[in-house]
Formats: C-alpha cells, structure tokens, sequence
C-alpha cells in the first residue's frame, strides 16, 4: 500500500511538473508572438507615418533630381509596409485591400521615377493619395492601438481575430481602402484587358451541350473512350462557364474543363502509375508534336521540355504567323508520361486567351555597344512579352552567355524593339 | 607456311576486334540521347566527363541546362563533331575516348550534398570544398520553370500536404493553384513563402501541418500547378463548408467543387 501511494506521488509530482513545464513554455510562445506582432503593428505605423510625409514631399517638387528622393521613399516603404501587413492576423479583406492599395501606390511611384506618367497626372493622383492617407493614418492609429491594447490578454485578441464574423471597424476600414483604389488607381484599359482575358469574358462562340463536350473529350483522348464519367457545371457565381468531367478508367483517374462556350479545352489531367520503362527525349519529343497537331493547335511551336521524376513537361506557343515572333503569353502546356509518352495533362487556358499584338517598329541596335565585353550574344529571334503596363510589346529575344574561368551563366534577355528597353532578363539554369 | 597462317588469323583478329569496338556504343553512358532539358545519371556522366578535359566549369548536379549545352557544343566544335548541343552516340564514344569518369567519387558527393568538381589535371581527394559536407540530401529529380525554386515546390507541397493530403490529385494540384494565383494577384504578399505564412490565410500553417512530411504525391501536384495547370480556374480561396464557420467565406463568388473543398474567387 506504502508503495503504491509513493509511486502515486512521484506520478502526480512527474505530471504536475510537466504541466508546469507546458504551460511555461505555452506562455513563451505567446510572448514571442505578441512582441512579434507588436513589433509588426507599430513598424507599420511609423513607417505609414513616414510615407504620409514622402508623399506631400512628391507633391513639392518639380525638379528631378529633388523628386527622387520621396519617389525612391514611396516605393520603398510602401514595400516595407507590404510585409509588415503581410505578416499581422488581420481581417482578411482589409489586409487584401490594403496591399493591393501599397501595391499600387509603390508601382505607380515607380513608373514617375521612370518618366513614365505625365506630370500634371502625377499631381492629380499624389493629391489625392496625399488627403487618402491623412485620413487614412488616423484611422489606422486607432484601430491598430486599440489591438495593441487588447493584447493585455492574448487569449481575448486571439478569439476576436478567429471570430466568424469580422469588426465593424476593420470591415469599414477596408471599404474605406478600397474606394481609394478605385478613386486614385482606377484600372488601365491594358489592365481591364488583362482582367477580361483572364475571366475568358471575350469567348464569343456558341455554346455547346454537355453531350457534345464528353463526345469530344473521348475522340481527343481514345484511352478514355470506356471511362466512367461525373459531369458537373461550373457554379452560377463563375466568371466563365465551363464543364467539369471528372473521369475514372482502369489506371487512369482525372478530371477535364471545357467551356461552355464553343467547347474549348481548358485543361485536363490523368493520374496514373509510371512504369520503370523510359522513352527517350526524342521520342517524347515527336509525341509530343504529334499530339500537339492531333488537338489542331497548328500554329505552336515548342520551346521548352523538362524533365522530372515520372514525367516529362512541354511547353509550345503561339507562333506569330507574319514576323515568326514567339508569343509567350499563348502558352500551352504537355504533361507525358515518361514510360510511354501518354499524354497525361494538357493545358490550354493561356492559349485560348489570345494576345492582341500591336503593330509596331523595328529600330537595329548594335550589341557590342549595349552588352559588356563579358558576354557574347549566343542566339537571336523575336518573341512578345509584356511591358509594365501589361502590354503586349515586340522584342528581340537573346540569349547570351558570361564564361569566365572560373564558371559560365546564360541569360535570355528581352528588349522591346522599338523602344530599347529591357523588358525581362533572366539568369538560365 | 604455318606461320603466315597464324599471322593472317592474328591479324584478321585485330581487325575484327577493332571494327568491333569502333561500332558497338560505349559501355559509358546508356543508351539514350540526351539534351537540354533532360536530368539523371547520363547527365551527371556527361557533365563529369566535359569537366574532366576542362570544358564544363559549372556544378555538377545531373541536370541539362544551358551550362551543360554550351559546353557540350564547344566539345562538338573542339572534336570535329556535328554541333548540335545533343550527346548522340558518336558525341558520347568520342567524350569516353578522351576523358575519364569517376562514378563511384561522383555519385558520394553528389549523395552527400558536398560542393566538389570533377578535373583530370587535379587529385580527387583536393576537389571536394573543406567544410562543404552537409546533411545528407538527395537532390530533388525536377526541373522547374525558371521563375520557382526548389524551396518553393519544398514549401508548396508541405502546405497542399497539410491541407488537402486526403483530396483526389485534382484537390491538391487546386490547392497549390490557389497559392501560386494568390502570388500573381496585387492583393496578396508576391512570394510563396508571403503567402503561405500569412497569418491565418492557411489552417495547415495555424494548427502545424504544414510541418508533416510531404509524400510524393504532394509534391507531383504541386509540380503541375508550377508547371502551369490550375484546375480552380483562378480561383483565390478555398474552403470545407462541412467545418468553415466565417460569413465572410461564404459571401466570396463560387467556381467549382473539387472533394470536400469549395474554391471561390
């Protein structure tokens, strides 16, 4: 009995001093984060204190040199201020909105730093901007003191900010920020373009049934031919309405998206398993291409293969037919499976969203003065990519090599042929 | 007499033997053709041997980039061989003539994460970087599109992992396709890692999933969404109506339902 009582002892002491022990370090964590996110929360106020005051310092000058110190500050802290937000438990259609406002205030200070916004609009919107923010930066004082104040208890804060329902304040904080992004950076028409694009809204073909779809589906993919089918619509809310077919044959499981309209194919993907056979690069490669042409996109080529562990991937794009100018924009992808060069994935969405490709001029510019004598200019040909104001631009497309001694880098650079200027570059594997 | 006959035998041996060996492809590499784009042992063959006659100077790691490329187009050039930037079966005999390969020290680098190179004017045991011995990690076998790093597919695939590991392979390529469309999109933090830790943006982030190990599946899902595919149609937000418990959530406008996830805009 003596025994048992000691071994009972020694248990609940051994159980009370790892409960100790827990709720110690507990309290550890919830001061490392709470100083965390206290030290989060009042950086983030300063420094919208000080971009408030680069911004009315953009509105004072008009020489250059003077303007680019507060336009070098604007988009410096209006970064920062991104990553302060970025990493705060706030409400999440405040924290949205306001990034994407620092976002575009910061691309917007950028492109004036470019001499690429009109000066008189310059004004306007940092005006604006200007009354925004002092406006703003009270209201942000109180809400986030108010949470700074909260934290007297961890537990209080913690279960206002994982409340289903959001605050009145933080929820009309984010209206608040979000009528200043319409009002200061209404979108551009690229930018409205991108956006229609991008929800497939120009699909002006006539919509096709379901049976018609499936029907396609099965010619395009054979092996799928005895699959067993789920189809469901797109729900009311989508932006474009498509097909969802969810199939099941043997081995193979996956899914494929059609649109509605005119039936076209968004993407498809098979999960199957790999077999320990291997096709070789050239083989996938014709695969490849023969697929390509068997689904009727005739006016690609491909530019990219990778390989991976099970699987090969290929990239092909739209080939601008008068100049044999690459598109990058209409990409489409291949997924094939490395035992047999089946065709496992197909994607199809940028493809469909064709680029409009602006007519434009060709001035030569003279390598040897515009790179180093580091590096020599290894292949040359012409391809679209889009500038900063997602439009799409012509360009000379190079791909150019730095050996030294010691290692060699690869570098495809674009540059718009009309305008010079360097639109991507990029270090290659 | 006897002699000349076994003169003639001996010699119409070595010719045998000698039209033999020029034809039959080296024992050095496979059999398969590789270039650009390819990754795995020949690669890594193909990169020892150019850096053995000093040709390739970057890191060997078996994957057929452009350092790879030029180098083995400048050995092409150097050995009279049709200039092409692929390692066909002439290109291969002539590089296994003129270099060696050190399999066995090549492949325990590699194995063993060292930093080390490959040159045939140098002693093996001073090619490996003192103090460059890291943990054991396999290289990962993928080639990612230029704008993504391993990290990233490493972080992805903890968190669709950690969020969808019971989903069909659509449900997990989705969620990865919600990761990288919030990368793309102004109102959210413009870096994987951004997105992933922002705070209470993932469940799996809050409650410590994102920490389990992920399985390959994971990881083959979320190389398709880097590789472009998206099965949410661009969709912003996911959620499980069975346990989601904010209005907000359910005001957001609705694609599709793929498994036990709603995905919205």
């Amino acid at each position: 009995m003596k025994i048992l009582s000691s071994i009972l002892a020694i248990g609940l002491v051994v159980m009370g001093v790892f409960l100790y022990t827990s709720k110690q370090n507990e309290e550890a964590l919830q001061n490392s984060l709470r100083a965390q996110y206290t030290n989060r929360l009042t950086s983030a106020s300063e420094k919208l204190s000080e971009l408030q005051k680069a911004v009315q310092s953009a509105t004072v000058f008009n020489d250059k040199g003077a303007q680019a110190e507060p336009l070098e500050d604007i988009w410096r802290l209006s970064s920062e201020i991104k990553g302060d937000i970025a990493s705060l438990p706030l409400q999440q259609d405040f924290s949205n909105e306001w990034l994407n406002y620092l976002g575009r205030l910061g691309d917007y200070a950028k492109l004036k730093s470019q001499d690429k916004v009109p000066d008189d609009r310059w004004l306007e919107v940092t005006n604006n901007v200007a009354a925004n923010l002092d406006e703003f930066t009270i209201e942000w004082q109180n809400a986030s003191s108010e949470l700074l104040a909260k934290q007297q208890s961890f537990s209080k804060w913690q279960k206002e900010i994982k409340a289903a329902e959001p605050s009145k304040q933080w929820t009309a904080m984010s209206s608040t920020v979000k009528g200043y992004s319409e009002s200061d950076f209404p979108l551009t028409a690229s930018e409205a373009d991108d956006q229609k694009k991008k929800e497939l809204k120009s699909i002006e073909d006539k919509p096709v049934t379901e049976k018609q779809v499936v029907e396609q589906m099965k010619q395009t993919f054979p092996a799928l031919r005895n699959a067993k089918l789920v189809t469901s619509t797109s729900k009311p809310e989508a932006p474009y309405p498509f097909y969802h077919i969810q199939f099941h044959e043997g081995i193979r499981i996956g899914y494929a998206d059609y649109t509605k309209k005119g039936g076209r194919l968004l993407s498809l993907l098979i999960e199957r398993p790999i077999g320990k056979e291997r096709i070789t690069q050239a083989q996938m490669k014709q695969k490849a291409e023969k697929a390509i042409k068997s689904y009727s996109f005739d006016d690609v080529e491909l530019v990219e293969v990778r390989e991976n562990h099970l699987v090969w991937h290929a990239v092909f794009v739209r080939v601008n037919p008068t100049n044999k100018a690459r598109i990058y924009a209409d990409a489409i992808q291949l997924k094939l499976a490395k035992d047999d060069g089946e065709v496992l994935g197909v994607n199809t969405m940028e493809y469909i969203q064709e680029e409009t490709l602006p007519e434009q001029k060709t001035v030569s510019i003279d390598w040897k003065e515009f790179f180093t004598d580091q590096v020599t200019v290894e292949n040359e040909r012409l391809a679209y990519t889009e500038n900063e104001q997602l439009q799409q631009r012509l360009c000379y497309e190079l791909l150019l090599l730095k050996d030294t001694d010691d290692d060699s880098h690869t570098f495809r650079v674009l540059i718009d042929t009309e305008t010079k200027e360097v639109l991507k570059s990029e270090m290659l594997n | 007499m006897r002699k000349n006959k076994w003169i003639l035998c001996m010699v119409t041996f070595s010719l045998l033997m000698f039209s033999v060996s020029s034809t039959t492809p080296t024992e050095a590499f496979s059999a398969q053709e590789v270039e650009l784009g390819a990754f795995g042992d020949d690669v890594i063959e193909l990169q020892s041997r150019l850096q053995y006659i000093g040709i390739y100077k970057n890191k060997i790691d078996g994957k057929f980039g452009y350092g790879t490329y030029w180098a083995l187009r400048s050995f092409q050039e150097q050995y009279g061989l049709p200039i092409d930037g692929i390692a066909g079966q002439s290109t291969k005999n002539k590089l296994a003539e003129v270099s060696k390969f050190h399999k066995e020290f090549v492949h325990n680098q590699i194995n063993k994460g060292n930093q080390f190179t490959h040159y045939g004017n140098v002693p093996l045991e001073n090619q490996v970087k003192k103090g460059s011995q890291q943990a054991a990690k396999q290289p990962e076998q993928v080639q990612l599109p230029s704008k993504y790093s391993e990290q990233d597919l490493q972080l992805m695939a903890n968190a669709v992992y950690g969020e969808a590991r019971g989903e069909p392979y659509e449900g997990q390529v989705a969620v990865a396709a919600v990761i990288l469309n919030r990368v793309e999109d102004s109102e959210f933090p413009n870096t994987v890692s951004g997105v992933i830790f922002q705070p209470l943006a993932f469940t799996a982030v809050a409650d410590g999933q994102i920490w389990l190990t992920p399985n390959e599946r994971a990881k083959e899902a979320v190389l398709d969404a880097l590789n472009g595919w998206d099965p949410t149609e661009n969709a912003l937000y996911y959620f499980n109506p069975e346990t989601a418990t904010s209005d907000w959530i359910w005001g957001r406008p609705q694609i599709k339902t793929i498994g036990k996830h709603i995905f919205c805009d």
